[in-house]
């Protein structure tokens, strides 16, 4: 664990899941992959799930990437995210939105967020990925060291100014 | 006769059931907390090493992972023959009073204070931790950091925040380093301040605003079960085990958990996966004991550290000697949480705590084992029989929340008797009348997850329902 209080950083991934789950524990292994660029603009979390101490985190973050398996996909996606207005999450596990949500709540910030989605098809109890998942970890990886590059970011207040 | 179903009970772990019965004069005559979950870990773990029990128990859940590993280590010990290193239990403990920190500030923070603050008339779609950073902003930063203190912590020994892979059966894998204890030191003064706000908001609150609450909440006299230290001392992961009643009296002591079958007893109803445990020499349902932060402190002599001891005189005066209260396990968490903290700053003065000596290795040198720790919810236990490879044969975990089933089921039917009484022929059901039976089982912040070793999903509905079967009212949640 890097231990980072009050520091501000350009780009913090959050890769999420379960790694015993098959293809659910992408997003864990895409963050571990992130973390060992070890580049100084850049910090990488591989958690089990979202957690609402997450926020601290992600409110010292420009740009937020998160990334997670979905069941749905045929290929690598990123979407751009807002934090969503439901304002609920269950005591300790929490969506992109909702945590978003928390984040402009609990530190009035709200970072520019992504979200990767990457294709899954098996998660049956295992510790590795299927052949569909496997081949979109290269992509996602190459995506993610592509917005990272970017010089330029911007961060706008709850007020929707920018800084 | 009607019937009154909350399901599920929100804001806790895993997913329940309550029915509440109402006679034909709308009255309640009981009520009954199912739990629907089914998992089977004490199955699908037999042929598995007994190497690989830390690991698979810790995934029960998401929450106390900590717990698992730390009994079922326990257990490989007992097997292994061996005695683990000084500084190996000190690391041990160093992540058990973190686990414990953490889940009860996620409980007090995050899953009751916003009843507490906002009331429990509130509006349910602000009746959450989002409301609460409404209301109280600086509180809800400083809850979800408390947190996040124990989750680092637990990070920092084991190299992941949940189903970390670090204690092992003779030991744990890695020591702690110097940058990691002055990360802690460095934290600790924060955290205190935190748990001092939240002690005195609290004890506030409850000559206030929840002072009905402590009196209909789970008040009842039960006995009351923990692991103490040879001097009585608050305990939450070796010692021995100690059983007290509601005058304080000692009833039994010096129980070893190996032999946890001559005075703990399982029953098992219809209705309901998770196990009843009880007392065996009062037999069951008389036998009916609590566990958790109120036993512990109930059972304890002293906790032995300066704040926190203080805080203890101060519970015992305010309950009249004994906390019979279930409202009061909230006030116990936050004593608690002043407990590990100081703890953990004890721990951090040891030089010890840097050791490298961390491990013991041995083979199969025993076929049965039973290790126990005191989880956040209360004591658990883990019991394994192997063969001559270390392969297990058979496996009984008793958790925490499983032992409360009794205290809850009368918790649930005092608080329905309480609020909920017959109104002629209306069918409505306030929103503030079901919250605050759910919020009865939340005073022992209760891991389904856990107790029936079972994870999924439950669908939300609630269920009016009249003598004749026929539907009256539906309510249903996310």
């Amino acid at each position: 664990m890097n231990i980072t209080d009050n520091k501000t950083i350009s780009y913090l991934i959050i890769g999420y899941g379960n790694t015993i789950r098959g293809d659910d524990g992408v997003g864990y292994q895409i963050a571990e992959a992130v973390a060992e660029w070890n580049l100084n603009h850049v910090r990488s979390l591989a958690v089990h799930q979202l957690t609402p101490d997450l926020a601290e985190a992600i409110a010292q973050a420009n740009i937020v990437i998160f990334v997670d398996a979905v069941a749905t996909l045929s290929e690598v996606k990123i979407e751009q995210l807002e934090p969503n207005d439901a304002e609920s999450f269950t005591g300790h596990y929490a969506d992109p939105r909702s945590l978003l949500a928390l984040t402009r709540a609990l530190y009035k910030a709200i970072p520019t967020a992504y979200r990767i989605l990457i294709p899954a098809v098996d998660f049956s109890f295992s510790e590795t990925l299927s052949p569909v998942t496997q081949k979109s970890v290269d992509l996602a990886l190459v995506k993610i060291k592509r917005l990272v590059s970017q010089q330029s970011s911007r961060r706008s207040t709850a007020q929707g100014k920018v800084l | 006769m009607k019937t009154v179903v909350i399901d599920p009970v929100t804001r806790i772990e895993g997913h329940a059931k309550i029915s509440i019965f109402l006679d034909e004069a709308g009255e309640v005559s009981d009520a009954r907390f199912h739990v629907v979950e089914y998992r089977g870990f004490e199955k699908f773990c037999e042929g598995r090493p007994f190497t690989d029990m830390a690991g698979i128990t810790a995934r029960i859940c998401g929450i106390c992972p900590v717990s698992h590993l730390l009994a079922s280590s326990k257990t490989g010990d007992k097997i292994l023959a061996v005695k683990i290193p000084p500084a190996a239990e000190k690391l041990r403990r160093l992540m058990n009073l973190a686990q414990i920190t953490q889940s009860h500030a996620l409980s007090f923070f995050h899953l009751s204070s916003p009843d507490f603050l906002l009331g429990w008339d509130s509006d349910p779609a602000k009746r959450n931790v989002f409301g609460l950073i409404e209301a109280n902003p600086d509180l809800a930063r400083a809850g979800i950091r408390l947190r996040q203190f124990g989750q680092n912590i637990i990070e920092l020994l084991g190299a992941r925040k949940i189903h970390s892979a670090w204690t092992v059966p003779g030991g744990v894998r890695s020591p702690l380093s110097e940058e990691s204890r002055q990360w802690i030191c460095d934290r600790l003064p924060e955290s205190l301040a935190t748990i001092n706000l939240a002690l005195g908001l609290f004890k506030g609150m409850i000559d206030g605003q929840l002072k009905d609450e402590v009196n209909i909440f789970g008040e009842f006299p039960s006995l009351f079960m923990g692991l103490v230290g040879k001097d009585g001392e608050w305990e939450h992961y070796g010692g021995h085990l100690r059983f007290t009643d509601s005058q304080g009296n000692i009833v039994a002591e010096n129980l070893s958990e190996d032999d946890y079958q001559d005075f703990l007893g399982e029953a098992v109803e219809k209705w309901s996966y998770l196990k009843f445990p009880y007392y065996k020499p009062l037999g069951y349902p008389d036998g009916i004991y609590r566990v958790g932060p109120l036993a512990r402190l109930n059972v304890c002599s002293y906790i032995g550290t300066e704040a926190a001891d203080r805080e203890l005189n101060e519970f015992r005066d305010r309950s009249g000697g004994v906390a019979t209260s279930s409202f009061l396990y909230h006030y116990a968490r936050l004593i608690e949480i002043l407990a590990c903290l100081e703890k953990i700053q004890t721990l951090m003065d040891d030089p010890d705590i840097l050791s490298n000596r961390i491990r013991a290795h041995g083979g199969v040198n025993q076929l049965e084992a039973i290790g126990v720790s005191e989880a956040p919810r209360g004591t658990l236990f883990h019991h394994y029989k192997v063969d001559e490879n270390g392969l297990i044969e058979k496996v009984n975990l008793i958790i925490a929340t499983g032992q409360n089933n009794l205290a809850m089921n009368k918790t649930v039917a005092q608080i329905a008797k309480q609020y909920i009484h017959g109104n002629g022929n209306s069918n409505e059901i306030p929103e503030g009348l079901l919250n605050r039976v759910e919020a009865g089982i939340r005073c022992f912040d209760p891991c389904l997850s856990c107790s029936t070793h079972a994870a999924g999903q439950m669908p939300l509905h609630v269920e009016l329902i009249a003598s004749d079967g026929t539907i009256l009212n539906q309510i249903y949640r996310d």
